[in-house]
């Protein structure tokens, strides 16, 4: 019953609630700069493209996506060793982010696609390695729902996240290479004018702290089902 | 100890032999199914269909092996018994290794025939077969031990073991492209690489994590 008496929402803590204004207001003017400033049209041949704004998005939710990928592999190996079950709460929340992010990069990227090269989907390698990863975090939500009770489904989560991690070199190099008379992936960095690589570091910093909230909130919740467990 | 639990192993499946005769039914079906649906097929196709029908077949005796462990409820007494479980992985591991490889001999001259082509096997595609049964083997005991505790295996196999299978299977086909076609060794040696890598990582993987997925 204990759970019952503690109604604490998540925006009571100060933190969480300053995160939360900061990641709704950042992403809100995000839109807006993106939107608004003519430097982030110029796209890769130097002429105005209204589909050049996706760049704004996709390349920040794919760092993120990655990031989060990666802490998923990290929080799942020390899960396994250490046995806390706060390590299982952070890898499954960040498992999950990364494949909302994932799922992300794969949309925007095909339209991104489609304005650079004409077509939705091009076998291009990071996609593709996106698109893998994605459908193994497919797998570790299946083994999290239907797997058993939880201790075991915790466990058999963190080894399937650290293969994942294991293998992301290997998928990468291996698609990067198999399908090398397709698509290139563009290289970013060089093809930025006056102005649009402030906005596109402002979007990295929206969507970063995007994730912090949501990250948060998640484990907040977690927290929040384990004590109802007890 | 090995020897006997392979042993164990062995003679569970050729005491009935439905696994390893079931898989090359499915195969047959399959690779009967890709023959007639496609015109004009190169010699790569073969290769192709080939594994993806390998590896669409494994998930099926994956099922099998762990279905028979859960039906008998003998995995417990196994892994309460003083047997060190990474010793239970090798044992699986090689005996589904064999099971496998046996289908492949059976199945590759049907495809061969189904597809109406000349493919000579040479002593690089034999290794190289040889090392992915290797890693099909290993993950797939890897992800069947997962789901021992879980009521559904049968989709559970497939949706983790192909994803895992993809870079391995993009790997073999261009490595057996290439010793078919007769490239020359530096043109695909970073597949081999790929394949003997991944075969060893998981492997090494399987037997540390092997406890911690089987255990109650």
């Amino acid at each position: 019953m204990t759970s019952l008496k503690n109604r604490e929402t998540f925006l009571d803590n100060r933190f969480n609630n300053l995160i939360f204004w900061l990641a709704i207001s950042f992403s809100f003017i995000n839109i807006l700069l993106i939107v608004t400033s003519s430097s982030s049209l110029i796209d890769l041949y130097g002429k105005e493209n209204y589909a050049r704004w996706i760049f704004y998005y996709h390349v920040p939710i794919a760092w993120n996506a990655g990031l989060c990928f990666i802490l998923a592999g990290i929080n799942s190996f020390l899960y396994i060793k250490t046995n806390k079950i706060k390590y299982d709460f952070k890898a499954l929340s960040f498992a999950e982010l990364g494949t909302l992010f994932g799922i992300l990069i794969l949309i925007t990227g095909s339209l991104w696609a489609k304005s650079e090269w004409g077509v939705y989907w091009s076998w291009e390698a990071r996609l593709t390695t996106t698109l893998i990863l994605v459908l193994i975090y497919f797998g570790y939500f299946m083994i999290q729902k239907y797997g058993g009770a939880y201790e075991k489904t915790s466990i058999n989560r963190a080894y399937i996240s650290l293969m994942s991690t294991i293998m992301i070199p290997i998928i990468y190099y291996s698609v990067q290479f198999f399908k090398d008379e397709f698509q290139s992936h563009p290289s970013n960095g060089s093809y930025f004018v006056y102005g649009g690589l402030q906005i596109f570091f402002f979007s990295l910093l929206s969507f970063s702290l995007l994730l912090i909230f949501l990250h948060k909130y998640r484990i907040f919740y977690l927290n929040k089902k384990k004590e109802f467990l007890k | 100890m090995l020897s006997t639990l392979l042993l164990k192993e062995l003679k569970l499946e050729f005491r009935t032999k439905e696994t390893v005769l079931s898989m090359l039914l499915l195969g047959t079906v399959l690779s009967f199914l890709f023959s007639i649906s496609i015109e004009n097929l190169k010699q790569e196709f073969v290769v192709i269909y080939f594994w993806i029908i390998i590896f669409m077949i494994s998930s099926l005796g994956l099922y099998r092996s762990y279905q028979n462990e859960k039906n008998l409820d003998s995995f417990n007494m196994m892994i309460s018994s003083p047997v060190d479980p990474s010793i239970i992985f090798i044992s699986k591991v090689v005996s589904f290794f064999i099971q496998i490889f046996i289908v492949e001999l059976f199945l590759f001259p049907i495809i061969v025939l189904f597809f109406k082509v000349n493919f000579e096997i040479s002593y690089g595609v034999f290794f190289l077969t040889l090392a992915t049964n290797w890693y099909i083997s290993a993950l797939g005991n890897i992800i069947g031990g997962m789901t021992l505790r879980s009521n559904r295996n049968e989709m559970i196999i497939p949706i983790l073991l192909f994803p895992f299978s993809a870079p391995i299977l993009l790997a073999i086909i261009r490595a057996t492209t290439g010793v078919i076609n007769n490239y020359s060794f530096y043109d695909f040696s970073n597949w081999v690489f790929i394949i003997i890598a991944s075969a060893i990582v998981i492997f090494i993987l399987g037997i540390w994590a092997y406890y911690d997925i089987i255990k109650e």
